[in-house]
């Protein structure tokens, strides 16, 4: 684009200053040649005329552009000068009437107007019998006012055809700008769908690539779809296991079978939260943060671990409530599995809300405090696998906060521990009420009480 | 939950299309000592209730046919037998559906046993004690600004804003909202308390009411909702009403 404005801009200067050059040249030699022939006619008509009525025939013959009268005497003295339009001029008159010699001609530029201001040129011819036919060229700018509408005029075309070339470079690149905006856009959120519009090539490709998003839908979608009718369907055959594992003897294998049942329970609820995502029905509502992380501290510490929330008693944000507390029963249970503890903090700044949770464990290495988000990414090694689902908990918890406008980042704490940090912005003021009130320590239980999980 | 107040051989019909979970909860809750009738489809439950008293209804949300939630309806316009809907665990619609339609209470898909048979108890045991004076068939109750959605188990805040509960909790606040202006011992509130599970941790009272303070209660402690009554057990102060 500013390529093509400096181009435009530089052919327009670089044509002006020839044009400039040539069209001066022109003005003058037709001007010049115009004039000798007007002097050689005036001074033929009055070399004829009986010397009484030369004046008068000098008088009719005048015009706008040359005032000619005659008189015994030159109206100046001055020989050609060396000015070299003036010097042109003469060389232009003597070329046009052969009898006339150089030093017949006069010329010199002169005040006509008692102002002074008004440039002209005084100017005598020798007659043959030697008298003199003066003359005055009231204005002797020929070419400038004229160059200046030239100018005017190719400036406003020149504008005109930059501007016609930035509407045409713009109808072209648009539909590819927002091409890229919804490629960019395509797995962060609902599908974009590109207007098809601009050249024909352009449209090809919108096309091309409306039709290849919707194909893409299509496909996630039917493998959503058979993903979760598997997992949905397994609930029954679980179900059947969870009655039948009532009828074993055995009181040790019946508890194993029910351990084994709730890890798969868990898997199959962590894969249809994830699946479910974006189309859950739920709408949006307001609720109370703080009560509901109490209810998860507290059955965390019903459970046996060590848990506490730190904040005021209300904090209204207006939220999907169950995919947020889905979100932050995924962030506690974490902070439990791998840290030992959950802290749960939470901050009212009005414009938004901050959720803490901290731990006690030995935190992730920085590389893996984004990658960790990802679904079915799971860190090996130290982390327990027994307690660590089938690596979707932090995967969930970014699609439900992310859905509500909110952020979620981790982060290892200088003084040791992991903090998952979560803000969620209130989707309207007002909402909030008394903010900044806190509470203490509302449930908490001794690390001692432990339970092993 | 004392089994005593349990009526005696309870009749339950399982409406359940899926062969092996019907005979296992047949087999289940008789070994629990529970009269128990199956049925696959709405057919032939309208054809069992026709034939037999029934106290409780199990009744599946998918069934082919007319669908557990359509049932549930035509069932509580009918008849006001017991309900209680199975639904799939994280079908939010169907739960809610189902306690607007009129069910008791819901259990999710895949359900422990002790769940399943701390909810049928809670439920029989509601059903066979008389009615509190404040009638309980209305949806709404509403006590100082707050509103308790008795069809959703939703406490809504004076703003609006949903106080999150647990299970617990919404218990204990409803035995509160029967029984308003009146001293409740601690044993008062547990018998009273809907459903309590087979929890394996032991949750006093005095910390279900300690929790549900600290939800509901102006945080400077200048208007009690919930008095304590020392010696005695808990008074719920605001006026209660229902619509």
């Amino acid at each position: 684009m500013l390529v093509l404005v400096g181009a435009v801009i530089l052919v327009h200067l670089a044509s002006m200053l020839a044009y400039r050059e040539s069209a001066v040249d022109a003005a003058n030699e037709a001007h010049s040649a115009q004039l000798a022939s007007r002097l050689a006619t005036a001074r033929r008509v009055l070399a004829d005329r009986p010397p009484d009525d030369r004046d008068r025939v000098a008088h009719e013959l005048s015009s706008a552009a040359i005032e000619l009268r005659w008189d015994r005497r030159p109206v100046t003295e001055a020989s050609v000068s060396a000015d070299a339009r003036l010097y042109g001029l003469a060389g232009t008159v003597v070329a046009d009437i052969p009898e006339l010699a150089p030093a017949d001609i006069r010329l010199e530029y002169g005040n006509v107007h008692p102002a002074g201001d008004a440039h002209a040129v005084l100017g005598a011819l020798r007659l043959p019998d030697d008298t003199w036919l003066n003359f005055t060229l009231p204005v002797v700018t020929t070419a400038e006012p004229n160059l200046r509408g030239v100018l005017l005029s190719t400036t406003l075309m020149a504008g005109g055809l930059a501007g016609v070339a930035i509407l045409l470079v713009r109808t072209v690149t648009a539909p590819l700008r927002n091409l890229a905006r919804a490629a960019d856009a395509i797995g962060r959120g609902p599908p974009v769908q590109v207007a098809e519009t601009g050249p024909e090539e352009v449209r090809h490709v919108g096309r091309a690539f409306n039709t290849m998003q919707v194909r893409i839908q299509r496909l996630i979608a039917d493998r959503t779809q058979a993903l979760a009718a598997v997992s949905h369907d397994l609930r029954t055959p679980i179900t059947r296991l969870r009655l039948r594992a009532g009828f074993v003897e055995d009181p040790e294998a019946q508890a194993a079978i029910d351990a084994d049942l709730d890890e798969m329970e868990a898997m199959i609820d962590a894969t249809l939260a994830y699946l479910r995502g974006d189309t859950e029905p739920e709408r949006p509502h307001s609720v109370d943060l703080s009560s509901m992380l109490m209810t998860l501290v507290d059955s965390a510490v019903d459970a046996g671990h060590c848990a506490t929330f730190e904040g005021p008693q209300h904090a209204f944000v207006t939220v999907h409530a169950l995919a947020t507390k889905r979100a932050f029963a995924n962030l506690i249970d974490n902070a439990l599995s791998y840290g030992g503890m959950a802290q749960v903090f939470l901050q009212d700044e009005g414009a938004s809300v901050t959720v803490l949770v901290d731990d006690g464990g030995p935190g992730i290495p920085p590389e893996e405090l984004e990658r960790v988000f990802e679904p079915f990414h799971r860190l090996d090694g130290s982390r327990n696998r027994r307690t660590g689902g089938i690596g979707l908990g932090l995967a969930i918890v970014r699609q439900a906060i992310i859905r509500e406008g909110a952020t979620v980042e981790l982060l290892n704490r200088p003084e040791g521990g992991l903090r998952a940090k979560v803000v969620i912005p209130r989707r309207s003021m007002g909402a909030s009420e008394r903010p900044g009130t806190r509470q203490q320590g509302t449930a908490s239980a001794p690390p001692t009480e432990r339970a092993p999980t | 939950m004392s089994q005593s107040t349990l009526p005696p051989n309870a009749h339950v019909l399982i409406v359940e299309d899926d062969g092996g979970t019907r005979a296992l909860l047949n087999r289940f809750l008789t070994e629990n000592g529970m009269r128990v009738t199956g049925a696959r489809d709405g057919r032939e439950m309208w054809e069992m209730l026709a034939e037999v008293p029934v106290d409780l209804v199990l009744l599946d949300v998918m069934l082919p046919g007319a669908s557990g939630l359509d049932l549930c309806r035509a069932l509580r316009e009918r008849s006001d037998v017991a309900i209680i809907m199975l639904t799939a665990r994280g079908e939010e619609t169907d739960r809610v559906l189902g306690l607007e339609f009129g069910a008791d209470d819901y259990i999710a898909k895949p359900f422990s046993r002790a769940e399943l048979l701390a909810r049928i108890r809670a439920v029989l045991r509601r059903r066979s004690t008389p009615r509190s004076a404040t009638d309980p068939g209305q949806r709404y109750v509403t006590f100082d600004g707050w509103r308790v959605d008795t069809a959703r188990r939703e406490l809504v805040a004076p703003g609006g804003a949903i106080i999150d509960l647990s299970g617990a909790e919404y218990d204990v606040l409803l035995a509160f909202l029967e029984h308003p202006q009146r001293i409740l011992t601690r044993d008062q509130i547990l018998e009273l308390s809907r459903h309590r599970l087979g929890d394996p941790f032991d949750r006093t009272v005095d910390s279900l009411v300690s929790r549900l303070r600290r939800k509901i209660e102006p945080e400077n402690a200048s208007r009690p909702l919930i008095k304590t009554v020392r010696g005695a057990g808990y008074m719920f102060l605001p006026q209660v009403t229902r619509q």
